[in-house]
C-alpha cells in the first residue's frame, strides 16, 4: 500500500495502490485526510491501481470527499480498467457521493466542475 | 520506592550471607530467609509467595539450579523473578541459569548500590507485568461479555414450515456483522443482515444498536413489511457523521405467507441466493439485490425494492461480504462469482448448506486460522405442501 501526490495549478492529484482494507487505510487515513483537507480544493484519486478495496477503505473516500466538498472543493476517483474496484464501488452507490470514472482526462474535467 | 513493600525471599545456606542480605534489603522490603532450598520451595508454594527470590546456586543436597528449575515447572511459581546470587562467575554458570528461566544474576562480593538497583528493577518489572496481566484479564472479560450479548441478539433457529440455520464467525472477538428474523405479523416474516464497515468494539456497538433497532421495531416512519421503508428509515437513523463516521450495507426482506411472495431491498450489500423451483429436483438460483446505497451516506436517501412470487420450493441464502472476501494461495481475494459458482452447486433444496458452505470457504482460505472479515451467513428454507 502506497500513497503519494502531485499538485499541479488546479488539481490535487492522488495515487493509492494495493490493498485498500483495514489496517492498509488505517495506515494511509492521516496523510490522506491531510490531502484531502484543504478549502476549496480539487482532487483526483487515482485507485486504478488498487487491488482490493473494503469496507474501511470506501470509509476513508467517503469521510474525506464529504469533508473536502464541506470546504468547497471537489473530490472524483479515477478506475481506469480495474473492474473488480469499479464494481466495489458501484455496489456501494458511491457514485452518488464521488463521482467515478474510467478515463483519466474526464476524471480531471469532472473535478474542476463548478461546486 | 514502590508504594508497599515487596517481598524478597533470599535463599543461601550461609546464615553470614543471609544476614548481610537482610541487612541490605530490610529497609524496602518484607525480607524471608531460607537456609536450604527445600525450604525455599515450601516459602515459595505457600500462600504467600514472595516477589522476588534472591537464590544462591551452590548448596547442599539441592543447588539453585534445580530450585530454579522446579519454580520453572509449575503454573504457581512460574512468574516468580529469580536472581541468582553467587560467588561463581563463569559465563556458563549464568548462561545456564538465564536459560532455567533467571532473570538476571549477582555474584558475590555483592556490590549494594548495584544489587540494590537491579532488584528495584526486576521488582517494578514484575509489578507492572501483573498489573498488565490483571488488566489485559479484565479487559477480556469484558469483550467476551459483550460478544455473548451480541450472540443473544442473534435469533433462535427455526424447525418447521421454516427452517432455519446460520454461521456468526467474527473476525476479531467483536464483529460489525448482525442479523434476524421475526414476524412481523402472523403473515409477515422480515429477515434482515447487515455489515457496518470495520469489525471490533465500536462496528459491533453500531450493529448491536442497529439490529436492536429492526428487532424492536421502534424505527420511526417506518413499515417494517416494506423493505424500502425500513432502509429508508434505518438510514436516517444511522447518519454517519452522527456514528463515528461508520456506515453499514444490509439486506432486508419480508416473506409474506399469504401471498407466497418475498419482497426485498438490500443497500449496498452483496446479493442475497434464492434457489426455488416447483420441484425439487429442478431449481434455479437467483440473485436478490436491488442497489442502493450504502446506510448512512446520505441522508433522505430513497431506496428501491423488488418482489418475488415464490415456488413450491424455495431456499433464501442471506450473507455478509466475509463469507466470500477471503485470501487464497497466491494472494488474490476470491471474487463474488467464485462464490456464486460455489452456491449454484448446492442444488439439495431440502436441506441447508450452512456448514458446507463454511467448510468450503475455509478449504479455499490460504492460511489457517480466522478469517480476515465477520462471517455471517443465514439460510432460510420456505417449502410448501
Amino acid at each position: 500500500m502506497a500513497i503519494h501526490f502531485n499538485d499541479t495549478d488546479s488539481i490535487r492529484y492522488v495515487v493509492i495502490d494495493g490493498r485498500l482494507d483495514g489496517p492498509e487505510s488505517d495506515a494511509i487515513g492521516i496523510k490522506f485526510s491531510l490531502l484531502s483537507n484543504f478549502q476549496g480544493g480539487r482532487m483526483v484519486v487515482d485507485i486504478s491501481k488498487v487491488t482490493f478495496l473494503a469496507s474501511l477503505g470506501i470509509r476513508l473516500l467517503v469521510v474525506n470527499a464529504k469533508n473536502l466538498k464541506a470546504h468547497g472543493g471537489r473530490m472524483v476517483l479515477f478506475v481506469g480498467d480495474n473492474e473488480s474496484v469499479a464494481e466495489s464501488l458501484e455496489a456501494t452507490g458511491i457514485s452518488a457521493l464521488i463521482p467515478m470514472f474510467t478515463n483519466l482526462s474526464e476524471a480531471n474535467q469532472a473535478s474542476l466542475v463548478s461546486v | 520506592m514502590l508504594e508497599s513493600k515487596p517481598s524478597i525471599l533470599v535463599v543461601d545456606d550461609t546464615p553470614a550471607n543471609l544476614t548481610l542480605m537482610t541487612g541490605l534489603l530490610q529497609d524496602d522490603y518484607k525480607v524471608r530467609a531460607a537456609t536450604s532450598g527445600e525450604k525455599a520451595l515450601k516459602i515459595a508454594f505457600s500462600d504467600n509467595p514472595p516477589d522476588l527470590i534472591l537464590l544462591d546456586i551452590m548448596m547442599p543436597e539441592m543447588d539453585g539450579h534445580e530450585v530454579c528449575r522446579r519454580l520453572k515447572a509449575d503454573d504457581k511459581t512460574r512468574e516468580i523473578p529469580i536472581i541468582f546470587l553467587t560467588a561463581m562467575s563463569q559465563a556458563e554458570d549464568e548462561e545456564k541459569g538465564l536459560k532455567l528461566g533467571a532473570v538476571d544474576y549477582i555474584t558475590k562480593p555483592v556490590s549494594p548500590p548495584i544489587a540494590l538497583a537491579r532488584i528495584y528493577t526486576h521488582i517494578t518489572m514484575h509489578r507492572q507485568k501483573k498489573a498488565l496481566v490483571l488488566s489485559q484479564q479484565m479487559l477480556t472479560t469484558e469483550i467476551n461479555e459483550a460478544a455473548d450479548y451480541i450472540l443473544s441478539a442473534l435469533p433462535a433457529e427455526l424447525d418447521g414450515e421454516i427452517v432455519t440455520r446460520w454461521k456468526h464467525i467474527p473476525s476479531t472477538a467483536l464483529g460489525g456483522d448482525a442479523f434476524g428474523y421475526h414476524w412481523v405479523d402472523p403473515d409477515h416474516l422480515a429477515i434482515y443482515l447487515l455489515d457496518v464497515c470495520g469489525h471490533g468494539v465500536g462496528s459491533a456497538l453500531m450493529s448491536v444498536s442497529a439490529i436492536n433497532a429492526l428487532r424492536s421495531q421502534s424505527l420511526k416512519a417506518a413499515d417494517f413489511k416494506q423493505p424500502a421503508s425500513v432502509l429508508a428509515a434505518i438510514n436516517n437513523a444511522f447518519l454517519m457523521e452522527d456514528h463515528n463516521n461508520k456506515f453499514f450495507t444490509m439486506w432486508y426482506g419480508v416473506y409474506n405467507r399469504a401471498d407466497h411472495t418475498l419482497t426485498y431491498a438490500s443497500a449496498a450489500h452483496p446479493p442475497a441466493f434464492i434457489r426455488t423451483g416447483d420441484s425439487a429436483d429442478k431449481t434455479e438460483l437467483l440473485e436478490l439485490m436491488t442497489g442502493n446505497m450504502a446506510i448512512g451516506f446520505m441522508e433522505d436517501s430513497s431506496f428501491k425494492e423488488a418482489i418475488l412470487p415464490l415456488k413450491k420450493y424455495n431456499q433464501l441464502t442471506v450473507y455478509s461480504d466475509g463469507v466470500y472476501e477471503i485470501e487464497k494461495t497466491g494472494g488474490e481475494m476470491v471474487t463474488l462469482i467464485e462464490y456464486t459458482d460455489i452456491m449454484k452447486k448446492m442444488t439439495d433444496i431440502k436441506t441447508t448448506h450452512v456448514d458446507s458452505i463454511l467448510k468450503t470457504m475455509k478449504a479455499l482460505q490460504a492460511t489457517e486460522g480466522p478469517f480476515e472479515d465477520d462471517f455471517s451467513l443465514l439460510q432460510i428454507n420456505i417449502h410448501r405442501a
